[in-house]
């Protein structure tokens, strides 16, 4: 009926096996019976709610980072969302050279409300400051195809 | 996997390296990296100790360890001050441009910045809040072996 992979933990359940069924048991021990072809239907659903849940919140994450540079804009020379492993990052390059430890703590501050923030519970975001410098040394964090620059 | 007195004794062991380096200015983007190594052991040693955190006993990378320190409130602090350690340690490996229009790290964060705000401040506020999580003989020895810095 179902495959188990022992050393993944993890379950199998092939469309070729439509017809059998399957019993899901939630926290609570509410039992769910339901044949495979549900299963794999009921996946699909939230598969495209997780991905429809995500274009949602990245819209407004855009708009809310947005906001955000804009308050520093007197600061900030470039400002890219690009993605760095399994999340994004948030990129701001700023007009000086030095150190802005005042900056670094604000962005710090911005990382742990984005991240506590029910708005963006599907949003896995890292920050990162560079001092004002040249396009090969922001390109290299930039993932090539997947960036996203903020204009004025 | 090391345990807590092992991720405590290599924190102590990059103290030493740091405490080394402070007297050398022009390594201060490799200050700034055994700065964060350092950090990293701590908080790790914090996550093997730490009882109501028990089902995570590593962090295994740098997401996992971020995504724990964020999410966890009461590790919010701790990430407070650990988040400008990776920050400068990622642009001392990075920022490599020495055209005369770029910038090293050495402008950007010169040995007196390194050493004031992410080892004297930073660092110094991240063992006092991690701390409270480790055992009383990790946190004490932590605490000896950081203030010798010279």
């Amino acid at each position: 009926m179902s495959t188990t992979n022992k050393e993944l933990g993890s379950i199998h359940l092939k469309w070729s096996q439509k017809g059998g069924t399957v019993i899901v048991e939630d926290a609570d021990e509410d039992r769910f019976c339901m044949t495979i072809e549900d299963a794999i239907e009921a996946c699909r659903v939230y598969d495209k709610e997780k991905r429809l849940a995500f274009r949602k919140q990245f819209n407004m994450l855009l708009e809310f980072l947005g906001s955000w540079c804009y308050e520093r804009k007197g600061k900030i020379q470039k400002i890219f969302l690009t993605i760095r492993d399994a999340g994004l990052l948030f990129l701001v390059v700023t007009k000086s050279k030095i150190y802005d430890e005042q900056l670094e703590e604000e962005l710090t501050l911005l990382d742990i409300e984005i991240a506590n923030n029910e708005k963006f519970s599907e949003i896995l975001l890292s920050v990162q400051s560079l001092p004002c410098c040249n396009d090969s040394n922001y390109s290299s964090f930039c993932y090539p195809e997947r960036t996203l620059e903020y204009t004025k | 996997m090391p345990n807590e007195p092992e991720h405590i004794q290599l924190a102590i062991h990059n103290i030493g390296v740091i405490d080394y380096l402070l007297a050398k200015p022009e390594f201060c983007d490799w200050t700034a990296t055994v700065t964060f190594y350092t950090a990293l052991h701590i908080v790790e040693a914090v996550f093997f100790y730490d009882k109501k955190n028990s089902n995570k006993k590593h962090g295994y990378n740098h997401e996992t360890r971020e995504r724990i320190l964020k999410g966890i409130r009461s590790y919010q602090n701790i990430w407070k001050h650990y988040r400008p350690i990776q920050s400068a340690s990622t642009k001392s490996r990075y920022l490599k441009d020495l055209s005369a229009a770029g910038v090293t790290f050495q402008q950007h964060m010169p040995h007196q910045i390194v050493k004031d705000k992410l080892i004297k401040h930073h660092l110094a506020q991240l063992i006092k809040t991690a701390k409270k999580f480790l055992s009383l003989s990790s946190g004490a020895l932590l605490d000896k072996t950081f203030k010798q810095i010279s």
